[in-house]
């Protein structure tokens, strides 16, 4: 699986890291994370949040909520003091809730969810962001108010159907096809609504064309700038002739 | 012909300098050196194609590079005291591969007015090939002080050199034009003209050669008699590649082939005609010329012996001289042109009017001076004589 300089794959990066931070300070509590945000469908995937000083600026006792877009999610909640492991919770589903309490002595909460990437049904080009999905998100729930600690979203492709390509070598098709022709035109447009369409096939051999003809107007661009050149060599010759001939002796 | 060409003042240097723009567009090959000398360092500094080391600055010790302000006889002294210096330029001319000394100078203002005469006798006195000079008369509007000048330079510098090629700008300037403009045109005329005359014997080879080339003894025998020379000039369009005949004429026989020829003379005899009787560099009664030289240029299919016969026998006529040297100058160019040299003229109606306008100004001048203390004075000097100067 390669990148592509998509822009839009390098805004939602930019998003996510965005709201990685944003979204994690909900207090003094200082979260870490690590999850990945591209997934293949039915992909096995696992993210971990570790929420340090719990308790910082925050009420003593507090319900630790987690929820999942995961297919098959498992959590694993392991609480610890001074680095040592204090407890170890399993559970199945995508949700979850435990309580902590500052009496435990707890100062770090890891916590590991594990699951399958759904299946990916809609498709839309424009907006990638449509095609994610939540990994998870970590709650802090304090008498039923609910503030987020941490969420993941991750964007997904679709699982090749035989030799035909799979959503995100459509999708990078199109973009490359953009790319080449500094952007969109009709056949473009034609390979955005394949995709959109889940027709991924016509989609990559639309884009391809497209890409393709960009080359050869570009060509075509080329060609007319040296002949405009050679226009104004001549010409500029035949002026230079012109006033060649006014060296002469006699008038 | 090839020139060693030495530019005395402003105007003869400006008119060195287009004859060496002449040579370079047109490939003539007519100055083989060029020299230009002044009082005036700016006047140096403004020409473009004479080379660094061929431009001297004389007189700094009287006038330090500022010019003469138009006084040619201090013009003549400082050329007089300096012309040691002008020698060390001329000394870096080839003598042996030049046919003439040509001295170009405006003969109204100070430095060349002045300067030209001398250098003129100068050049005689230690080299063999001939001295001619190039001078320019002030026009008639140009005031009293410059036709002074070209006056009394005009009988010095007559003297001086084997002969004197003339040309007035009284006769060219025209009306509503610009200062810088006018002389462009007005020097474009003259390097034109004998650069024509002059040119027509230089042959490279490649080049079409003359039936009757005119070389530097035909033009050195026509100004041998000394005296004061005009040239007459009449240029004409012509169509050339033929294609009025080949094809055409191949089915339109005999009749077709006069009818080219007799047009060819007719041109000839007419642009003779008017190259003599048209506007010459120094308008006069070309009747009394004492010899005369008749050169036809343009592509060869176009000059024929009969038309050039024709012309010269006219020109004979004319001048009522028997000395009329003609020949042809072949050029590949769509043009065909008529050169006329007249040369020892007698009968020239501008310069009496010159020296008449002269001869009043010197003395409105010397009146001037005369009276100019007693003025001076009554100015000064209150009436009752009341009032003191200071000291």
């Amino acid at each position: 699986m390669s990148w592509t300089h998509s822009s839009k794959t390098t805004i939602l990066a930019v998003l996510l890291a965005v709201s990685l931070v944003a979204v994690g300070t909900a207090g003094a509590i200082s979260v870490s994370a690590d999850a990945p945000d591209q997934t293949q469908v039915g992909e096995s995937v696992s993210a971990t949040v570790t929420i340090s000083d719990p308790f910082e600026d925050q009420p003593d006792q507090w319900t630790l909520q987690g929820t999942s877009g995961l297919d098959n999610a498992s959590w694993t909640v392991t609480t610890l003091q001074q680095g040592s492991t204090v407890e170890t919770n399993q559970y199945a589903g995508d949700n979850f809730t435990q309580d902590l309490s500052i009496d435990s002595g707890v100062d770090e909460v890891q916590i590991e969810v594990s699951g399958a990437a759904p299946a990916l049904n809609s498709f839309d080009y424009e907006e990638m962001s449509a095609e994610n999905y939540t990994v998870a998100t970590v709650a802090r729930n304090v008498d039923g108010t609910a503030n987020a600690i941490e969420s993941f979203t991750a964007h997904r492709y679709t699982v090749a159907d035989g030799d035909a390509p799979n959503s995100l070598e459509a999708r990078q098709a199109i973009d490359a096809a953009i790319d080449a022709n500094g952007g969109t035109n009709d056949k473009i447009d034609q390979a955005i609504s394949s995709y959109d369409a889940g027709n991924f096939q016509n989609a990559v051999s639309l884009a391809e064309e497209a890409e393709s003809s960009a080359g050869t107007s570009s060509l075509l661009l080329i060609g007319a700038g040296v002949v405009v050149l050679l226009a104004l060599v001549a010409g500029g010759y035949y002026y230079w002739q012109s006033r060649q001939q006014t060296n002469y002796k006699l008038q | 012909m090839k020139l060693a060409m030495i530019g005395f003042g402003q105007a003869g240097g400006k008119i060195v300098d287009k004859f060496l723009e002449y040579d370079e567009r047109t490939g003539s090959g007519i100055v083989r050196s060029a020299v230009a000398v002044n009082t005036a360092k700016a006047d140096l500094l403004g020409l473009e194609r004479i080379p660094q080391e061929n431009r001297v600055l004389i007189g700094q010790a009287r006038v330090k590079g500022h010019g003469v302000g138009a006084d040619n006889e201090l013009g003549a002294e400082i050329a007089e005291e300096d012309i040691d210096e002008v020698q060390g330029a001329i000394d870096n001319i080839p003598v042996h591969e030049i046919d003439a000394f040509l001295v170009v100078a405006g003969l109204g203002g100070g430095t060349g007015s002045g300067g030209s005469p001398v250098l003129a006798k100068h050049l005689k006195r230690i080299y063999t090939e001939p001295v001619y000079g190039l001078g320019l008369l002030p026009g008639s509007d140009e005031g009293g002080i410059y036709t002074l000048n070209a006056a009394r330079s005009f009988q010095t510098f007559v003297r001086e050199v084997d002969n004197l090629l003339v040309f007035d700008n009284d006769a060219w300037r025209k009306t509503g034009e610009s200062v810088e403009g006018g002389y462009e045109q007005i020097n474009d005329e003259i390097v034109r003209r004998f650069g024509v005359l002059f040119g027509a014997g230089e042959v490279q080879a490649g080049d079409n050669v003359a039936e009757s080339v005119v070389d530097s003894s035909e033009i050195i025998n026509t100004l041998s008699g000394g005296g004061v020379s005009t040239v007459g000039y009449a240029a004409e369009s012509v169509e050339t590649g033929g294609s009025s005949g080949g094809l055409l004429s191949r089915f339109k026989g005999d009749d077709g082939e006069d009818m080219e020829s007799a047009n060819t003379t007719n041109r000839i005899t007419s642009l003779v005609r008017k190259a003599a009787l048209g506007r010459l560099t120094l308008p006069c009664e070309i009747e009394g010329a004492e010899r005369a030289l008749l050169v036809l240029s343009g592509p060869p299919q176009h000059l024929n012996r009969k038309g050039i016969e024709r012309g010269r026998k006219w020109l004979e006529e004319q001048t009522g001289s028997m000395e009329v040297r003609g020949g042809d100058y072949p050029i590949d160019e769509p043009n065909v042109a008529a050169s006329v040299l007249l040369s020892g003229v007698h009968n020239v109606p501008r310069i009496k009017e010159l020296q008449q306008v002269a001869i009043e100004a010197q003395e409105n001048i010397d009146e001037i001076r005369q009276e100019s203390e007693e003025n001076l004075e009554t100015l000064v000097e209150d009436e009752e004589d009341e009032l003191d100067p200071l000291f």
